[in-house]
């Protein structure tokens, strides 16, 4: 994420700061004014990236013993017997998760975008 | 931390290193095959067959690994142990092994994931090339073999050798079928020694190893195939 958020820093660009420098703002007032939304316009696609990595790796919680989604999953199945049922279904939970973010992340990425080409 | 104990965890590792590097190496190459046929489709200009190519990347890429694992192994294992007269027949022994299905899980994450990345590399090919193709007559067999696809593969190659680094680090769930890979004899040994830092520092160094040498590979390719 640190990366992410460097690489979108830099990638501001140079007049912008020099502009708000020039109007004489705080530093503060030039983060969160300027720099902050612009840079949040070229972060979003590898945000976006990690949130999806870190909702599948959030799986591999359930090989240390926490309960969660798949472990669950995991204990219905070997009650019922119900191996493919099971695991198929927490698989499409997943899956629906994972859609509904990207869907949610490109209308935020639409609304960012909406004074460049 | 005894330095005996330490150095002497090395040589009890090699059975299960030779598991993790033929899953991480058989996973890649037959992933990457894979993924090349994947890519094809999704570019085709037939609807039906590019539906098929992006539904089964999406789908594979927005589930995680480990529910594919449990899917293959305790779903679709669970299945073929119910086939009667299978547990005398001859293949029950490869049947029953966690390998096949750690190693099934991990080829088609690999060919959904490097199946993106040569996507995108294919349509990343200068359009210039593929008219000049064009207008020398080659077929489309041709265009693809000579052309697009090493093309593709040049573009792509850091990408993928990321891709497999991932790889590496993911074959460690194939422990969690009961193959004995290495974080799987980590376990083992730590189960029977108590001992908990020594065992899985001697895998990670091993990890960080096996990372190292793959990223001086795909430098080397990188320098002799720079486009």
């Amino acid at each position: 994420m640190t990366e992410v958020f460097r690489g979108a820093i830099v990638a501001v660009p140079k007049g912008v700061g020099e502009a708000a420098k020039a109007l004489a703002l705080p530093p503060n007032f030039r983060f969160r004014l300027i720099t902050f939304p612009l840079m949040l316009r070229v972060a979003l696609p590898g945000m976006g990236n990690l949130w999806q990595s870190a909702l599948k790796d959030s799986s591999l919680v359930s090989v240390v013993g926490f309960t969660e989604l798949l472990a669950v999953g995991k204990i219905a199945a070997s009650q019922t017997k119900f191996y493919l049922g099971f695991f198929c279904t927490t698989a499409l939970i997943f899956l629906a998760l994972a859609i509904i973010s990207n869907w949610a992340f490109s209308l935020v990425s639409r609304h960012l975008n909406r004074g460049f080409a | 931390m005894s330095w005996d104990f330490f150095l002497g965890l090395f040589p009890q590792l090699v059975d299960s290193f030779w598991i993790t590097l033929s899953l991480w190496l058989l996973s890649s190459l037959i992933g990457l095959l894979v993924a090349t046929g994947i890519a094809v489709m999704s570019v085709s200009k037939q609807l039906p067959i590019r539906w098929i190519a992006l539904g089964f990347i999406t789908t594979i890429r927005g589930t995680p690994l480990l529910v594919q694992i449990y899917i293959l192994y305790y779903g679709v294992g669970n299945l073929i142990a119910q086939v009667p007269g299978i547990r005398s027949s001859f293949m029950w022994p490869i049947l029953r092994d966690g390998y096949w299905y750690a190693l099934l899980a991990l080829i088609i994450s690999c060919a959904a994931y490097s199946g993106e990345i040569l996507r995108g590399a294919i349509m990343n090919v200068p359009k210039g090339e593929i008219e000049a193709a064009k207008s020398l007559g080659l077929s489309k067999t041709h265009m693809w073999r000579l052309i697009i696809l090493p093309r593709a593969y040049r573009i792509g190659l850091p990408s993928l050798g990321g891709e497999s680094i991932i790889l590496l680090k993911a074959t460690v769930l194939a422990s969690t079928i009961t193959v004995m890979d290495l974080l799987g004899m980590a376990n083992y040994i730590r189960m029977q020694t108590f001992k908990i830092y020594e065992p899985l520092l001697a895998v990670a160094i091993v990890y960080v190893l096996l990372t190292f040498i793959l990223t001086r590979g795909v430098a080397l390719l990188e320098r002799r195939y720079q486009y």
